[in-house]
């Protein structure tokens, strides 16, 4: 009789959560569903009752024709540094594609905790603005931290050359588009936030570039 | 007859209009130095952009919304959530071998999740994962189901009681290696538009 009256309880508790977990579920969905219509009719309502059909027509056209000439440019850069792509493009065409390597995302830490790098690609739509032949690397303070030495005092001790291939294309805040040493490490993300590129290729690419050619990079 | 042509009418104007505010949201995404998303829930296409280029597509190949639809105005991504987030590794200076080599220790696109939510500003929430394909990603994706039928609700009850919106959306991908690419791609306060 006990054991009965114990498992009515149980089964009056749990039909009571159910029913009030279900009742929730029920108005959360009606909620949802409600909301969900008032927007497209209030906003739609307010602005189309102001206007007629034509104006708001040519309106769209006008809008899609300014978005349009916003990309009218020639060849462009693109660089997928996710999967380590760079394309070199114009309109809709790709006029070549190279293998490259982009950021490593690692960070480091100056001994004492002074400085901090976060050697990423960066992200967005930026131009070139040198074209340099030959380059050579200004080698910056990281670099000497990262090898565990002393950062020299005297500019000459900075200066590396052969590292950065035949072209660097450099597109703001030292960041350069350059060759490669380390052709087999092509592909990867292994490098301090600048773009490496395979000699054959980065030739094209040099070649191509203009200053003020836009390097879309995501 | 009439209130036929009446109603087509009307909802060509209203097409129109909401038309007018997504390109008017998007000529101002277009006209900044950045790159931005354009979720097209309806077309089932996930596109990134910069100045008006496509630079990238993915294809949804299953998308859900619940809640209020999202404004026609640029929003931008608050905060990527996932179980296990990508960890950025630390150089130990003096590390780096004599010929400049590395230990390939770095943040790479396979080391982004494929299952995560994106919280966007103004309530809004996306869900991201893979197409299921073996039986234990079909046995989670049961799991997902049931978590979509179960927490939204419940959530809009919560917002509404706060009187802020909530728009919830499920948005399945192809493929693993797209998911990640999506993580890759969308970085906190960037920008998007959603319809």
């Amino acid at each position: 009789m006990l054991l009965k009256k114990q498992h009515l309880i149980l089964v009056i508790v749990f039909g009571s959560v159910l029913f009030v977990f279900l009742a929730l579920e029920g108005i959360g969905y009606y909620l949802g569903q409600k909301s969900g219509a008032e927007w497209k009719r209030e906003s739609v309502e307010t602005s189309a009752e102001k206007k007629d059909l034509r104006a708001i027509q040519t309106k769209n056209k006008i809008l899609k024709r300014r978005i349009e000439q916003l990309s009218t440019f020639g060849v462009y850069i693109v660089i997928d540094s996710a999967n380590n792509m760079l394309y070199l493009k114009k309109g809709s065409n790709t006029i070549q594609e190279a293998v490259i390597s982009c950021g490593s995302g690692n960070i480091l830490e100056e001994p004492g905790g002074k400085r901090r790098w976060v050697f990423d690609t960066p992200r967005g739509v930026f131009e070139v603005k040198s074209k340099i032949l030959d380059p050579y690397w200004l080698k910056p303070d990281w670099a000497f931290i990262e090898e565990g030495e002393k950062v020299p005092k005297e500019l000459k001790e900075r200066i590396e050359a052969g590292v950065l291939g035949d072209y660097a294309l450099g597109f703001g805040n030292g960041y350069f588009i350059h060759g490669t040493l380390y052709t087999r490490l092509l592909g990867r993300n292994v490098t301090h936030g600048c773009i490496r590129v395979g000699d054959e290729d980065l030739k094209a690419v040099y070649a191509a570039s203009l200053i003020g050619t836009k390097v879309f990079i995501f | 007859m009439l209130s036929i042509s009446a109603n087509s009418l009307w909802s060509e104007t209203t097409n129109s209009s909401i038309q007018t505010q997504l390109l008017e949201a998007e000529l101002a995404l277009a006209q900044k130095p950045r790159t931005y998303f354009i979720f097209q829930v309806r077309d089932k296409k996930i596109s990134l952009k910069a100045r008006g280029i496509v630079l990238k597509e993915w294809e949804m190949k299953k998308v859900r919304y619940f809640g209020n639809s999202p404004p026609a105005e640029p929003i931008s991504l608050l905060k990527k959530s996932a179980l296990f987030p990508p960890k950025r590794k630390n150089i130990k200076p003096g590390s780096v071998t004599e010929d400049g080599e590395f230990k390939l220790a770095t943040l790479e696109l396979n080391d982004m999740p494929s299952v995560y939510t994106l919280s966007l500003k103004g309530g809004i929430y996306i869900f991201i994962r893979p197409q299921s394909r073996r039986f234990f990603s079909r046995l989670l994706s049961v799991w997902h189901y049931f978590k979509w039928m179960t927490f939204p609700p419940l959530e809009k009850i919560w917002f509404s009681i706060k009187k802020k919106p909530l728009t919830t959306i499920e948005i399945v991908l192809k493929n693993k290696k797209d998911s990640k690419e999506l993580y890759w791609a969308f970085l906190e306060g960037a920008e998007c538009l959603i319809f």
